[in-house]
């Protein structure tokens, strides 16, 4: 099951391991599109800046190295070349004020990184599917 | 006059900084602990998967012992955050319809286990003075417990009723579960004790020792009672809110 070939995912993950999980539990659920990596906040505000081509989707991780994944999500509302992407926050905190700051910041959707791998999957699967079939965004201008 | 205010201004600096330090323990707590171990079990499910078809018995009960540890940590970790976060949340003291409360987390239980037969019990117009969140928080705690601890009874008996003492503000919750004994009472509350073998009965040991910290911010007590093979009780008293503002 395949997205438009042309759409990629931007994961921002600074954590090898995730990282490796990531890219496997998509492969593992059929999802073959090309995923762009960024490992700090830093590095994923350069790439933001230089792409001319968008990503369907960025997954973001919270605790990144350098900048912050809220400071990313900040570039990213407020930068107009980026600022209507779609953006899941994929973290592993659940605490309230990282909840609470995201939204406010203006996140499509926060999921917190399940420890059980099956769940992880799930969660990887039902992602891939909402947003890169599902979801609809508009177009380049 | 002028000492005293400036040792509790000292004393008020002085819990900020700690609760600040706590969150900060708690914050690193959820993200650090947890990272490593989503990679331990994820990588362990990842090999077992990839690899099933060359691996032997002893190969899959390793895999699945790496798997069950990792999820045991997993819950421990949950539950030393709900802990935390249970002495951190701030509290809104309320006149509450306890009755109601126990009506709407036994609900709850009754929801998602229709094959269970229970028996329920709650007193109607049971009332109390205390925070909601955590109040519902510790019902859970105690409907959870008794509902394990009735899994192996034909027909649970499961009652929140008022003391029957009829001590002011005390209620209690019994089942008539595997009960414990009562030598071990002092253990109860203890943050990761278990009174029962571990295969028996999941969980991480944690749950009294939240019901518990719920019940003190309370400035109330909880106790326990039981006898093995006959059920358990578990009462607390709250003082009201008239004997907290005095």
């Amino acid at each position: 099951m395949m997205a438009h070939s042309e759409s990629f995912i931007f994961l921002v993950e600074d954590n090898p391991n995730d990282e490796k999980l990531t890219l496997l539990s998509l492969r593992e659920n059929k999802i073959l599109n090309d995923v762009v990596v960024a490992r700090d906040g830093a590095e994923a505000i350069k790439m933001l800046q230089e792409m001319e081509r968008l990503p369907q989707l960025i997954l973001l991780d919270l605790k990144l190295p350098k900048v912050d994944g809220l400071e990313v999500l900040k570039f990213i509302r407020s930068t107009e070349k980026t600022k209507a992407l779609p953006v899941v926050i994929f973290t592993s905190s659940s605490e309230q004020s990282d909840l609470f700051n995201s939204y406010n910041l203006g996140v499509n959707s926060y999921v917190q990184k399940p420890v059980e791998f099956e769940n992880f999957l799930q969660a990887v699967n039902r992602l891939g599917i909402y947003w890169l079939l599902l979801n609809r965004t508009p177009g380049p201008k | 006059m002028e000492i005293l205010k400036q040792r509790l201004e000292a004393t008020q600096a002085d819990l900020k900084a700690t609760k600040e330090e706590l969150d900060a323990l708690c914050y690193a707590i959820s993200h650090d602990l947890r990272a490593p171990l989503r990679a331990i079990r994820g990588f362990g499910s990842a090999f077992a998967k990839k690899y099933d078809g060359q691996l032997d018995e002893v190969g899959r009960d390793y895999i699945q012992r790496i798997n069950a540890s990792g999820a045991e940590l997993n819950g421990l970790i949950d539950g030393l955050l709900t802990l935390s976060r249970i002495s951190r949340e701030p509290m809104d003291r309320k006149r509450l319809n306890f009755s109601q409360l126990a009506s709407s987390v036994t609900s709850f239980y009754l929801k998602r286990s229709p094959e269970r037969k229970v028996n329920l019990l709650v007193t109607p117009e049971m009332t109390l003075d205390g925070d909601e969140n955590l109040l519902r928080k510790m019902l859970e705690i105690l409907v959870d417990n008794a509902w394990k601890y009735t899994a192996k009874v034909p027909v649970a008996e499961i009652q929140i009723r008022p003391h029957s003492d009829s001590q002011k503000n005390a209620f209690t919750i019994s089942d008539n579960g595997i009960g414990f004994d009562m030598k071990l009472a002092p253990k109860l509350f203890s943050a990761f004790q278990r009174l029962h073998h571990l295969s028996d009965f999941q969980g991480a040991g944690l749950g009294l020792a939240c019901a518990r910290r719920i019940v003190h911010r309370h400035g109330g007590e909880i106790w326990g009672e039981a006898t093995p093979g006959e059920g358990a009780s578990f009462s607390f008293h709250l003082p009201t809110r008239e004997a907290v503002i005095s």
